[in-house]
């Protein structure tokens, strides 16, 4: 299990309909959310490195975010890195 | 893990990323932060991706990397983080990791056909040294070479660098930064007489236009992108242009996009010139106190070989260029000739010499560049009617020129790796310059770099074959004296001659000149234009290749031996960035299997080399002209006793262990509890990156390179310092006395840069008057006329091929493309092109199709709907990341003449359906 936290950037106008989007993408929990400047904080858990990065690409893809990125990330277990990679 | 500890792991995680960004945090969230992590051992590090040099804390737990996130506390990117930084714990831990090292052998020996067969280090050293010595006797310092990378950490390259220009006497040392930024060094070197930006990334806060050339940030540096974007949310009077050869993602935010013809660059820079003049909007007063105007040769040739004899049959064309060419329409109005007239290119071998010229015969050199010239020239997009485009150009010259209006020019690869990219780079420096708009905060000209280190040790500790540490050249006496002084070598030691550029390596395998070679931290057999030549001359020449790397791809499959290298985390290193920002960081944890730091390999190899080995008499051709007699490198070995050497040291004892170095022990205080695997196996405990680091930083001290203490970088609260640190503080923008400590008091600007400083004088056409006039403090404005492309699409081969990165993979891809996330992400190179393009060749979305060039030919995906990289009708673009998609077999080996940095984004090919 990994989890990380992703902070996005929304055009503001746009945020009550984007956090709605963002509840439908699996994994995804919203931590933080700064309505007039467009900022949210997400966390997201996942089975594998490899639904993690759907899920951000997935973010990505939703109209009006004009950034998201990862910024911090746990490691369960190293096991689990390597699990993930192979 | 329980749920309250992973709860508390997420509520930590996103306080931590709120409080970063800023946003308003209950006293929950805020208590949530200091509970989750305080098991951990936090440090903080360095990206080991992009030119940026992103902050980054890595935790540690038992032993392992546990977490890792932006660093809050960077100024560079302030607690965000893009997706590459994310995989700097990842790239660790790829399953097929290279933890031994790997000779070709058959029957127990080495044999060139042999299988890679798993030896010790003491096996594979012994095998190394022997063939470097044959090699060595055979062909004398220049048979041997060095590939080294703007991926270096500062202390390998130095390593590496002394290694083989105080030790081997030889300068075939280049990295694979000279892919990178090699022009954009000429560039500064023949402007300002020294490298490096004047200004720093706070400059985007500053500044309210910011102009793309060739440079997709968005892409590319994520992170200053950030920047660009909230700048450009928070501050509504700020501009954006994108001038790109296609459309990509930086152009979702900018106000302006240009899409341009490949090199016309040349033309559109001199439009804005010329208007400058016409708008009256030159700022003489900054002009007349600080530059001069000055022009050099048009015939130099396109860095390519003078000569046929290893060109296939098909290239001749192309490769004939290099010595003629016949003037199109727009090189012959740009160079004021005519059109059809055949130029021999004369000034090939100096291509970068230079002459002052008055500002009547700039001004008359811009003539030509009118807005209907050069938009008709320019334009890359068919679909775009003339007068937008023309409309377009107007604009950006106005914003440039708006007197109230701050401008940022940013470039890489799109300046860097063009025919003629040391002019496109002189020409930024030629607009800000005339418009007094640089070197001052939110106004410049500021090239950023895509390595890690390009700047912090390519350049700055000077692993070029022509450089010497702090801007220091070999061909120069007196820097000979003075490295031979702060190395304490014998005098004469060191080979005046420039040795081969990384292509010119390959050059030199492919005829038999060089006959051992080190590639260390890069990927040149994947990375360099024309591949098919040097990896049939790695395999099939009588040569011996090692390849230290820390995962297999191509260069380790052409490798004779394979040496297993320590990443990142795994060794003690140091990076310096794109706004000369240098950081140092510890080790975090041990490199697996047996992998080491390449301090250790480079140590470790110095030595089997007796001083009698190397310190010989060597003839060595053209040292005539540097003052050796007789074309020789003096036998030292008698001055080297002097000096109280024996003979029989070691390389090891001379160069590395010296009294001086190892005054520096370990263990040290500053390391804490942190390891140091090169450390305890050199086994004579002394701390090797730290000494080797201050021997380094005596170079540039009191030289305007000044580095700080190598302690002061890992105090708690320091993010890296910008040099020149003087009295412990660093330098925020450079040559404006108001920050630089380095400019003459009263100057208000100082461009103190010394090299290239004294020149004739002439006017467009030649040297009038030999008489050198010295220009202390000056900065040199250029005249660089258009010139077209060696090799253009023509009836046969009808499409530009342009090649680049893409945000998921870096460089070669041999670490990103461990993770399999983002290799799914963007799972091959695609072939980008435009849907009327692929229709005409009977091409849809995801057929295979085969590119192929004079060179060579692959096959790619066909990606016609591209969301990203959406092409003009007529170019093409493919990523060089996959190994898969070797699209560096179809590219053209041509390089800017001056610099030798390869132009990969322009060549002609033909695409057709698989």
């Amino acid at each position: 299990m990994n989890i990380s936290s992703i902070l996005i950037t929304i055009h503001p106008p746009s945020v009550n309909e984007t956090l709605k989007s963002l509840k439908c993408i699996n994994g995804l929990e919203i931590y933080h959310v700064d309505e007039d400047v467009g900022q949210v904080v997400v966390i997201q858990e996942a089975n594998s490195v490899d639904d993690e990065v759907a899920g951000l690409t997935a973010i990505k893809a939703l109209p009006n975010i004009l950034y998201a990125e990862m910024v911090y990330h746990y490691f369960e277990s190293q096991n689990n890195i390597v699990e993930a990679i192979n | 893990m329980d749920l309250s500890r992973r709860n508390a792991i997420k509520a930590g995680l996103a306080a931590v990323t709120a409080a970063a960004a800023g946003m308003p945090l209950s006293s929950a969230a805020l208590a949530s932060i200091k509970e989750f992590d305080k098991e951990w051992r936090w440090d903080k590090g360095v990206c080991r991706f992009c030119g940026v040099g992103c902050g980054i804390q890595i935790a540690t737990h038992q032993g392992r990397i546990v977490a890792t996130k932006a660093d809050p506390a960077a100024p560079v990117n302030r607690g965000l983080n893009c997706i590459k930084g994310y995989f700097n714990a990842k790239i660790l831990y790829g399953k097929d990791r290279l933890t031994k090292p790997l000779l070709r052998m058959r029957d127990g020996k080495f044999h060139k056909q042999g299988d890679f067969t798993a030896v010790s280090w003491e096996r594979a050293f012994e095998e190394m040294q022997g063939q470097f010595k044959q090699a060595y006797r055979e062909l004398g310092p220049t048979g041997i070479a060095v590939m080294g990378s703007g991926q270096y950490t500062i202390q390998e390259g130095y390593a590496a660098s002394k290694l083989v220009k105080a030790g081997f006497r030889s300068n075939n040392i280049d990295p694979n930064a000279r892919h990178c930024m090699a022009s954009a060094v000429a560039g500064f070197i023949q402007t300002f007489g020294i490298d490096e930006p004047a200004g720093n990334y706070d400059d985007i806060e500053h500044t309210d236009t910011m102009v793309l050339w060739g440079a997709n940030m968005a892409e590319m540096h994520p992170m200053l992108w950030a920047r660009i974007v909230d700048r450009r949310r928070s501050s509504p009077n700020t501009r954006i242009v994108n001038l790109s050869t296609f459309s990509n993602m930086s152009s979702d935010l900018a106000d302006v996009e240009i899409i341009f013809k490949p090199q016309t660059d040349l033309a559109i820079q001199n439009f804005i010139a010329r208007e400058i003049i016409k708008q009256k909007a030159v700022n003489w007063d900054f002009v007349k106190k600080h530059c001069v105007f000055a022009t050099g040769p048009y015939d130099i040739g396109y860095g390519m070989r003078g000569n046929d004899k290893y060109a296939y049959a098909s290239e001749k064309d192309t490769q004939g260029k290099e010595t003629s060419i016949k003037l199109d329409k727009y090189e012959a109005i740009g160079q004021r000739r005519k059109e059809g007239e055949t130029v021999a290119q004369n000034n090939r071998k100096s291509a970068g010499k230079h002459w002052q010229i008055q500002f009547e015969d700039f001004k008359k050199g811009l003539e030509p560049y009118t807005l209907e010239f050069v938009a008709e020239l320019s334009k890359g997009d068919a679909s775009e009617s003339l007068e937008s485009f023309k409309k377009k150009l107007q604009q950006l010259a106005d914003w440039y020129i708006e007197s109230e209006r701050k401008v940022v020019s940013f470039w890489t690869m799109g300046f860097n790796q063009h025919q003629r990219g040391t002019w496109v780079n002189e020409q930024a420096y030629m607009n800000h310059l005339l418009l007094g708009k640089q070197a001052t905060p939110g106004n410049g000209a500021f090239s950023l770099t895509g390595q890690p280190s390009a700047c912090g040790t390519a350049r700055e500790v000077g692993t070029f074959a022509h450089r010497l540490p702090a801007d220091m050249v070999v061909k120069n006496e007196k820097h000979r004296q003075l490295a031979e002084e702060i190395w304490s070598l014998p005098e004469k030691t060191i080979n005046p001659k420039v040795g081969s550029h990384i292509t010119k390596m390959m050059r030199d395998l492919e005829d038999g000149s060089v006959k051992w070679l080190w590639v260390q931290v890069c990927n040149p057999f994947q990375g360099t234009a024309n591949a098919n030549h040097w990896i049939k001359a790695a395999r099939e020449m009588d040569n011996f290749i090692v390849v230290s790397d820390a995962y297999p791809g191509i260069s380790t499959k052409v490798a004779d031996l394979v040496l297993p290298s320590a990443m990142i985390y795994e060794k003690w290193g140091g990076y310096g960035n794109a706004e000369r920002r240098t950081q140092l960081w510890r080790e975090q944890v041990p490199p697996p299997g047996d992998a080491r730091s390449d301090v250790w390999q480079i140590l470790e190899f110095s030595k089997y080399f007796k001083l009698k080995d190397v310190w010989k008499k060597q003839k060595v051709a053209g040292l005539k002209a540097a003052g050796f007699n007789n074309d020789e490198l003096p036998d030292v070995l008698d001055q080297a006793k002097k000096l109280g050497y024996s003979e029989s040291d070691t390389l090891y004892d001379v160069l590395f262990a010296t009294k001086s170095n190892k005054q520096f022990k370990w263990p040290d205080p500053i390391a804490k509890d942190y390891e140091n695997h090169t450390v305890k196996l050199l086994g004579d405990n002394w701390f090797a990156e730290k000494a080797l680091f201050e021997e380094y930083a005596k170079f540039g001290r009191g030289h305007a390179h000044d580095l700080a203490d190598f302690n002061l970088y890992y105090r708690d609260d320091i993010r890296g310092l910008k040099w020149p640190v003087v009295n412990g503080k660093e330098t925020h923008w450079r040559f404006n006395e108001k920050y630089d400590p380095y400019c003459k008091k009263g100057s208000e600007f100082d461009f103190y840069g010394p090299a290239l400083k004294a020149i004739p004088s002439g006017d467009l056409d030649g040297i009038t008057d030999k008489n050198k006039t010295k220009l202390t403090g000056k900065a040199k404005i250029f005249f660089r006329p258009y010139a077209a492309p060696a090799e253009q699409p023509d009836d046969n081969y009808d499409m530009w091929m342009i090649t680049g990165r893409v945000l998921e993979h870096w460089h070669s891809g041999t670490m990103t493309r461990r993770v399999p996330e983002l290799h799914r992400a963007v799972p091959r190179a695609l072939l980008y092109m435009n849907p009327s393009d692929a229709k005409a060749r009977g091409l849809k979305n995801k057929d295979v199709a085969w590119i192929e060039s004079r060179r060579g030919k692959i096959k790619a995906l066909v990606e016609t709907k591209g969301d990203r990289s959406r092409m003009p009708s007529g170019s093409a673009f493919v990523p060089w990341f996959d190994e898969a998609v070797f699209i560096n077999k179809v590219t053209l080996d041509s390089t800017c003449p001056i610099s030798k940095q390869t132009d990969f984004k322009k060549c002609a090919v033909k695409i057709y359906k698989a």
